[in-house]
């Protein structure tokens, strides 16, 4: 089967995916209608030339400038307190986004900041800062690659110049450079929300995305992941928003808009680039092995935030994607017993004790078992969880704790 | 409630700028070792060294500091109630919640995820132990995180539930140099309670 490259500068490509979607079979007319939609729309934005790799802005213009304020940023990402110092997991995570990056790998630096939402951001410099919700939430390397694909084409495309240009006043000319280091994770002032409820900005940012979409599936494609990764990501999110029924979308999301009509036109995208004689890698087991040392602190971060509907869309997603069954419902129970609404105490103590029964329980299952069981006037049982704990944690720092709640009363 | 940019520590630049902006308490020099100062209704603890005090009635606490609160900063808590949080704004549903009758882990996490949604990360609450708080048996743990700005602090907690109320008293100073030279102070405090 020939190679289809297709793009928003290439009609006849365009037509080609068209011709060939409609040739698919029954079920492909709706994939064809959002891809059509899809690719006019890319066309009437008319985006600026994408930059050619290793290429440098002229010194006096406002690239450079951009270029400047965000190595100004960058140098506090690169200190700042929730940076994830783990060599092997940056490097893991470097290497994906050079695979979609091709020839641009070598402009890219990759942080990883300790964030517990969903969030992806490349600066006009070439800092691509990741946020460990986002590392959370994905279920395989081709999902990473997708927001990563996605982000580095903003990269290529060169939307940050194109946002800076658009502005029309000094103060709008801050706003950008504030949203450019907001998405980095460090605020200069004010708060992402609030940036992203300017109208100008997000009305400004949807035809980049669609650019963006466009340019990022391709790549991921042509690095030989599954191009329908992108869509089973977006899926997840706007699950976990339709659950959440929050005021403010997440982070990502302020300026990338989780439509359906969004997620639809990603699915079919992803179904035309979908090519048999390629890998359509999605490595699940590969991302897992890189991703699971953090997993466990990145769900208490999680949980630390109190958004209980998302947090358990985002678990059960977790149960199907092979995360160990006992670390999950050990959150489960945690989730359960941090809510504390009617009945969700024997709820997370079922929770606990599936987790005990499974692989991947974290070594304090027992403790909290046995808490939430004392807490249910269950004493006997809880001795019982408690004695375990002290069994299988034989160095807890709460050892003397618990050994008290295992004295006879005085 | 937005993210405060160095945690737990920034919270006392809030706790000043309120007391100012309101006229919500008073601040001073505390006396020395001889005097015992009450917190509240509930309990009473002696200085041994003399604090800049500033009383921050929104968040219901006394922030003692030797050396201004971002150096070294000692939280002494009225008395929470149910449904209080360690910051104020109540209206923030992300801001963990006081319980009745809350066991000691609970006490650790409430302000262990309290420092988290602050921006706190590498948040640890070690060494959880009985204690007494005055006669009361209590618990008592260590603390340790990082700011938002990279700075490593390091801190320890005093709690009791008496009651309904949560009693509760923590100090926290970046690790290097204000920590230890605090800390010992902030021990003494601890162990100074008197219940009223």
């Amino acid at each position: 089967m020939p190679r289809l490259h297709w793009h928003m500068h290439d009609l006849p490509a365009a037509g080609a995916v068209l011709s060939r979607t409609t040739q698919s079979g029954p079920g492909q007319w709706l994939a064809t209608a959002f891809v059509g939609l899809w690719l006019l729309t890319a066309c009437a934005a008319a985006p600026p030339p994408a930059t050619a790799p290793g290429a440098a802005p002229a010194l006096a213009s406002d690239e450079a400038g951009l270029r400047m304020q965000m190595q100004r940023a960058e140098q506090q990402i690169a200190t700042a307190g929730n940076r994830v110092r783990d060599p092997a997991l940056e490097a893991y995570v470097r290497d994906v986004a050079c695979r979609v990056a091709g020839a641009y790998c070598p402009e890219i630096r990759v942080y990883l900041l300790q964030v517990p939402d969903f969030n992806a951001s490349m600066a006009p410099n070439g800092t691509l800062v990741v946020w460990t919700g986002l590392l959370l939430r994905a279920s395989n390397e081709a999902e990473l690659a997708g927001v990563l694909g996605h982000e580095v084409a903003h990269y290529r495309l060169r939307h940050s110049l194109a946002r800076l240009q658009k502005t029309e006043s000094a103060l709008n000319v801050l706003t950008a450079v504030q949203l450019a280091t907001l998405f980095g994770g460090v605020p200069l002032a004010g708060d992402l929300s609030t940036l992203a409820a300017q109208g100008y900005l997000a009305g400004f940012s949807r035809d980049q995305e669609r650019a963006a979409d466009d340019v990022g599936l391709r790549a991921l494609q042509e690095a030989g992941y599954q191009p329908k990764a992108m869509a089973s990501i977006w899926d997840g999110m706007l699950a976990e928003i339709d659950a959440a029924k929050e005021p403010q979308p997440p982070a990502f999301f302020a300026t990338h808009p989780p439509t359906p009509q969004r997620a639809a036109g990603l699915a079919a995208m992803g179904a035309v680039l979908e090519n048999p004689n390629t890998r359509n890698e999605t490595a699940p087991d590969r991302y897992l092995a890189h991703t699971q040392a953090h997993r466990a602190d990145w769900l208490r971060d999680e949980l630390a935030q109190r958004r209980y509907p998302r947090t358990e869309v985002l678990l059960k997603r977790l149960a199907t994607t092979g995360v160990r069954p006992g670390e999950v419902a050990f959150f489960q129970g945690e989730l359960y017993r941090l809510r504390n609404q009617s009945g969700d105490d024997a709820l997370a103590i079922a929770a606990y004790q599936r987790a005990l029964g499974g692989a991947g329980a974290p070594p304090e299952t027992a403790r909290q078992l046995g808490l939430a069981l004392r807490g249910a006037h269950r004493e006997a049982e809880a001795r019982v969880a408690f004695a375990r704990y002290l069994r299988d944690t034989p160095t807890a720092s709460d050892r003397v704790m618990i050994e008290s709640y295992l004295a006879p009363a005085p | 409630m937005t993210r405060i940019g160095s945690g737990i520590a920034a919270l006392g630049i809030v706790v000043l700028l309120t007391a100012c902006a309101t006229g919500g308490g008073s601040s001073g020099p505390l006396v020395g070792a001889t005097t015992a100062q009450t917190i509240g209704k509930q309990y009473a603890v002696t200085a041994p060294i003399a604090y800049s005090r500033f009383q921050a009635r929104q968040i219901g606490a006394q922030v003692w500091t030797v050396n201004g609160p971002l150096l070294d900063a000692l939280y002494l808590y009225e008395g929470l109630k149910p449904g209080a949080t360690l910051l104020g704004a109540p209206e923030d549903a992300k801001l963990p919640r006081v319980k009745a009758g809350m066991a000691a882990h609970e006490v650790a996490e409430l302000l262990a995820d309290t420092l988290r949604v602050t921006g706190a990360s590498q948040v640890q609450t070690p060494d959880l132990a009985p204690a007494r708080f005055g006669t009361l048996a209590g618990f008592q743990f260590g603390l340790s995180y990082v700011a938002q700005d990279g700075l490593e602090y390091q801190g320890l907690a005093l709690g009791a539930v008496r009651g309904e109320e949560l009693l509760l008293l923590y100090f926290t100073a970046p690790r290097l140099h204000f920590f230890a030279s605090c800390a010992p102070a902030a021990r003494q405090v601890f162990g100074s309670v008197t219940l009223r």
